[in-house]
């Protein structure tokens, strides 16, 4: 199991959740990985002493994805340890951080929402694609509440999504000639921390039973398909929207 | 390591460039491979070049059209190895175009019969079979033109290929209690055979159509037959009811 053998990834907000998922499977396909974190420093050493234990290469680098200094420092670090050339891009970093509705939120939080899910997406990539090249792959991160509007009080944080999908598709185009592939997943009810703190138990529970496999997917399977993704496998895949939710929604 | 020893995959239509290149593919990943096709003599060709390469593969001819043909032949499969893994509903086509003021309800029955009467015969003869199978999996083709409804005179195929979209997530739901997965790949514009007269006589043309896409080039039959690898796959378990488009960005937001 290599199929990701030499290359180089970046996996922001790698430390969590999903994002350590994936980093734990890049890293276990060959990659080298860049786990980025921001708040979870304990959780970042320990999934990259978790991949070095399993034989991988792996690095921590602590920033705020939604800074363009910061990006600006992620990018440095990760020239500094891995070389100039970048052919793995993960956008994992995101979050909902309360549910508000339209009269209850203001522009602070209207804000932190939009910058954390959708300006850390474009200012990443702006960064890091002049270190990519032909056959590189960059995988967003978009949600299943990019579809259908989220949940209750989700609608900045549903938006902020809808506009990673349209930005991932838009920049299937313009990096398309470069040989750069675009994609992005958007993930249903994944059984992870996110839903442990935003998601009451029942509604779990009623989700599962009605998603047609009858169960969460795991933040594994989520990172089983970002792994797809990001190798020579899905070569022709670009600016798709690839829905991972066990039959429970439509798009 | 072969994770996928004693697995069974049926490829529908598997005589054909697309059809071929999942078949083959299935068997490099391990899978015993049964073609089906209605050219027997192509057949026999398709299984020596896989056993070639020492792929088991068999070969059964029957039309995905008929009924009884598809559901005596996917029953013998399925009592054969007692099991089938995959299901890949190949096989499909354009049979020809027409437009509607002159089309004849024969030619209308044919691409319907061809396209999604063949995807519920196969499918549910199947059943029985898949339920017996290591995280089962049915694997449909539905097409830009499920969306467009299709070019000129290709309305009742783009009919069909919605059709198989709806039919798929139906299957999907009907399915999963079995824990059958059931998803959908878009193909766009892969260079096959089908196209090998314009490549022939209208180079320029042709080459044109590559640059329509994102990617500056075509499918390969090999891009179809890796997404078909992987939505088999156990990597894929969370995914289903899901159609993925394999047009290097062709085809966006539909």
């Amino acid at each position: 199991m290599s199929k990701l053998k030499g290359k180089v990834a970046i996996v922001t907000g790698g430390a969590r959740d999903i994002g350590l998922a994936i980093s734990v499977k890049l890293a276990k396909e060959g990659a080298k990985v860049v786990v980025n974190y921001f708040n979870s420093e304990s959780e970042a050493k320990e999934t990259v002493d978790k991949i070095k234990a399993a034989g991988g290469e792996a690095m921590a680098v602590k920033a705020d994805v939604s800074k363009l200094d910061d990006i600006e420092k992620l990018k440095a670090k990760s020239v500094e340890a891995f070389g100039d050339k970048v052919d793995i891009l993960v956008s994992n970093a995101g979050g909902l951080f309360a549910r508000r509705t339209l009269q209850e939120f203001d522009e602070a939080f209207y804000n932190l929402v939009m910058d954390v899910n959708f300006k850390s997406v474009v200012f990443i990539m702006q960064a890091f694609v002049p270190l990519m090249g032909k056959g590189s792959s960059i995988i967003n991160l978009s949600s299943q509440a990019a579809r259908d509007g989220g949940g209750g009080g989700s609608s900045l944080y549903a938006s902020s999504k809808g506009a990673v999908s349209t930005f991932t598709r838009a920049m299937s185009k313009e990096l398309g000639p470069k040989g750069i592939r675009v994609n992005a997943l958007c993930p249903g009810l994944i059984g992870t921390k996110f839903h442990d703190d935003f998601t009451k138990d029942d509604v779990r529970t009623k989700v599962a039973a009605i998603t047609p496999l009858r169960r969460e997917g795991s933040a594994a399977e989520v990172a089983d398909l970002v792994a797809y993704l990001a190798s020579d496998e899905s070569s022709f895949l670009t600016g798709n929207n690839v829905d991972i939710n066990g039959g429970l929604a439509f798009s | 390591m072969n994770k996928n020893k004693d697995k069974v995959a049926v490829v529908t239509g598997a005589t054909g460039g697309i059809g071929f290149a999942v078949a083959k593919r299935l068997g490099e990943d391990g899978y015993t491979v049964v073609l089906n096709g209605i050219e027997d003599e192509a057949g026999a060709k398709r299984v020596e070049e896989l056993a070639a390469e020492g792929i088991a593969a068999e070969y059964y001819g029957f039309d995905v059209t008929k009924d009884e043909q598809v559901t005596s032949n996917i029953t013998k499969i399925g009592e054969k190895y007692g099991r089938i893994d995959v299901l890949v509903n190949n096989a499909g086509g354009l049979g020809g175009r027409s437009r509607f003021e002159e089309m004849t309800t024969d030619f209308y029955r044919f691409v319907m019969a061809l396209n999604l009467d063949s995807v519920f015969f196969a499918s549910r003869a199947a059943i029985p079979f898949l339920k017996k199978g290591d995280h089962p999996s049915i694997i449909n083709y539905t097409s830009n033109a499920g969306w467009t409804a299709g070019g000129p005179g290709a309305g009742i195929y783009g009919t069909s290929k919605a059709g198989v979209h709806a039919l798929t997530r139906a299957l999907a739901k009907d399915l999963a209690e079995y824990g059958i997965r059931v998803n959908a790949v878009s193909p766009g514009t892969i260079d096959t055979p089908f196209h090998a007269q314009i490549k022939a006589t209208k180079p320029e043309v042709f080459a044109s159509w590559a640059n329509s896409i994102m990617l500056g080039r075509l499918g390969q039959p090999e891009d179809v037959a890796s997404v078909v690898s992987f939505l088999a796959s156990k990597d894929a378990s969370f995914i289903t009811a899901e159609t993925i488009q394999i047009g290097g960005g062709q085809a966006l937001g539909i």
